[in-house]
């Protein structure tokens, strides 16, 4: 009788690993296989981290030869530094995304957070250098903070939807319709100091039957629910 | 009329207010064990297992929300055969398991299911064991189908699926005397995960003939222990100084309907017979508290008072006004009448599956059973199962506090009634 070291029950003579607990029979398989197991788990991560690193390296060299280039063009043709000062920021400001993009996996949060900070301080320095701080602090970093909010929101509730499928979609028209409302308030408060909503209101209200129509093709195909079930009294 | 191909069916009338009260703790999963002779084959047992879910399909179900009601579906998931190892009657983990309601745990000699209470009672999951245990057999080549009652091997009728209280629900029936509130064990909760059990095995013939020498049955008899006890702890308590709200002791004690309803139902189809004794009245003696279970309980068992129970249960369902109530709002109004009403009537529950009988080509390769109810409420604190096989009858006491002063109470009860008690914590 050939039975099971680890959980003890007894197992057919042809049976390598118990179906049972998943251990090999054989002690001397078992430490190879956790051997490998951790050989190509090490090796695993090691090629995931080598890959992002290339990567950042890859966006750094054609970002900083893009701006070396048009910071070499622009000095040859005004004797200064001018419109590739743009260029320059703007490049800084996608490296930055890039890297936190890279590494969201570990800390998701603060690459929301992260990535708003660097896009913010680049619409500041832009702001600054064509008038005085002005419309960045008052419209665009607002505008930006209720579009992080909303991705943030929308991440967290996707990720607790066990069933995904046309309400996805649905969900992401809700949260369109929302920033856009939410993108009228600022200008509109920016503009006339009072806030008036006209357009959103219109998407707003136009999202509301496709979504509705979403959400109903949803729960009609989930998993062979019939509405008989679901409505049942 | 049940339908008659299975494929969704609303909850019966007892499942309704698990999925709306239970928790991590409070699983409502039930669990029977058999101990074998030797160590489970497991390639058999997988081939039995498939045989058993063929027969008993409208068990293979995942829980659904519907809008106004939850309902089971047919799933075709396997059943997950898993190695027995932690705490018992864990919460299904949809996120990491299947989304079924029924698992199956093994280890050497050991062989448990374990199921919701919102697929079916103790009776319904004996039977599916026994299914189990009949193909397991068969297919170890000791007994054949000529040695397996029909019941076992045939189709699956539409009345084994169906919900038996709406079948014998009544209408224009009385409504029945709410009971007052009942003492509780005046013990501490355990940190979580707080459930555990302590098995103690003993002597069928031994507890028959002392029931026998009162004039009662087991049950009976292990009901009168139970209040017994209670009513030690509840003199200690109030000796002590201990403020006692409620001074009623009251058990829980499920009763299996199909003795009393001609039906082949397999889901939940049991109601609660509930004997009581006033402590204020003064101390009882052993005897008095045994003629007074005796009686309570033939006269709650009678039909007649069954049905204005099953009739108060499903007429609530049955209300026009609470059938229109969406699921989330019914949930809250569940949860809340669970609490403040459901666990307060009674003190402790004993449970007793009875003597389990097999074929006789199998009987020899089976130890014993063991039936562990679903882990009691942070009210309740303490259940206590029974099931007998031969001549060895398994208590199983579940318990969420830090102290085991009931149960050592109760088997030194037993103990010096002249009832030999072995403790064990985990068969092997």
């Amino acid at each position: 009788m050939k039975c099971c070291k680890n959980c003890g029950v007894e197992l057919d003579s042809n049976m390598i690993i118990c179906p049972l607990c998943n251990q090999y029979v054989d002690n001397n398989r078992l430490q190879e296989k956790t051997q490998i197991q951790e050989l190509e788990s090490t090796s695993n991560i090691q090629s995931s981290i080598e890959k992002n690193r290339l990567f950042v390296e890859v966006s750094a060299i054609v970002l900083g030869s893009g701006v070396l280039i048009t910071l070499f063009i622009d000095w040859l043709v005004h004797k200064s530094i001018t419109w590739s000062y743009y260029n320059l920021i703007a490049s800084a400001t996608l490296f930055a995304n890039i890297t936190v993009i890279i590494f969201r996996n570990r800390l998701p949060y603060l690459f929301y957070w992260a990535s708003f900070i660097t896009n913010s301080a680049f619409l500041i320095i832009i702001d600054n250098d064509i008038t005085d701080i002005d419309w960045s602090i008052k419209l665009a970093i607002p505008i930006m903070l209720s579009f992080y909010i909303n991705l943030i929101l929308l991440t967290r509730i996707i990720k607790l939807i066990r069933e995904k499928g046309f309400n996805i979609p649905a969900i992401f028209l809700i949260a369109t319709g929302l920033f856009l409302m939410i993108t009228e308030s600022f200008i509109s408060l920016y503009l006339y100091n009072v806030i008036v909503l006209k357009w959103s209101l219109i998407v707003a209200v136009s999202i509301i039957p496709v979504t509705i129509s979403l959400f109903y093709i949803h729960f009609r195909l989930k998993k062979r629910i019939d509405l008989k079930r679901f409505f049942n009294i | 009329m049940p339908k008659k191909n299975f494929e969704w069916s609303p909850l019966d009338n007892a499942a309704k207010i698990f999925p709306a009260v239970k928790s991590s703790e409070l699983t409502s999963v039930m669990r029977l064990m058999v101990v074998l002779k030797q160590p489970v084959t497991i390639s058999k047992l997988y081939k039995a297992v498939e045989c058993s879910t063929k027969r008993f399909s409208y068990f293979i179900v995942n829980l659904k929300k519907g809008f106004f009601w939850y309902y089971l579906q047919q799933s075709k998931d396997p059943i997950q055969i898993i190695e027995d190892k932690g705490i018992p009657c864990k919460a299904f983990n949809h996120q990491k398991d299947n989304n079924l309601l029924i698992r199956i745990l093994v280890h050497a000699n050991t062989i448990s299911i374990e199921c919701s209470h919102i697929i079916t009672d103790g009776y319904g999951l004996l039977t599916f064991l026994k299914s189990v245990l009949y193909f397991y057999f068969r297919e170890k080549g000791l007994i054949n189908d000529t040695h397996i009652d029909s019941f076992y091997t045939l189709e699956p009728n539409a009345e084994e699926y169906e919900d038996a209280y709406n079948h014998f629900f009544k209408n224009n029936i009385p409504p029945i005397i709410r009971l007052s509130k009942s003492f509780h064990l005046p013990f501490h909760l355990k940190p979580k995960p707080r459930f555990s059990i302590l098995l103690s095995v003993l002597s069928t013939n031994e507890l028959l003939t002392k029931a026998k020498e009162k004039e009662v049955s087991i049950t009976v008899y292990l009901v009168a222990a139970y209040l017994f006890i209670l009513q030690e702890i509840y003199n200690e308590t109030h000796t002590k100084g201990l403020q006692i709200k409620n001074r009623i002791g009251r058990i829980q004690v499920p009763v299996n309907l199909r003795n009393i309803y001609p039906t082949k139902c397999m889901r939940n189809f049991s109601l609660f017979v509930m004997p009581e004794i006033d402590y204020r009245l003064g101390n009882y003696s052993f005897d008095e508290i045994l003629k007074k279970v005796y009686y309570q309980m033939k006269l709650d068992t009678d039909e007649k008072n069954l049905s204005k129970i099953i009739s108060r249960n499903v007429s609530g369902e049955k209300n026009t006004l609470v059938r229109r109530i969406p699921l989330w709002l019914k949930n809250i109004l569940l949860y809340t009448k669970y609490y403040s009403e459901g666990v307060n009537q009674f003190s402790g529950v004993i449970t007793n599956l009875g003597k389990i009988n097999l074929h006789e080509k199998i009987s020899d390769q089976i130890d014993y059973f063991v039936i562990t109810p679903p882990p009691p409420n942070k009210r309740l604190k303490l259940n206590c199962g029974v099931i007998s096989y031969k001549d060895k009858l398994v208590l199983s006491f579940g318990n969420i506090t830090k102290s085991n002063d009931f149960e050592k109470r109760f088997l030194k009860f037993l103990i010096k009634q002249g009832i030999k008690i072995k403790i064990t914590e985990k068969p092997n």
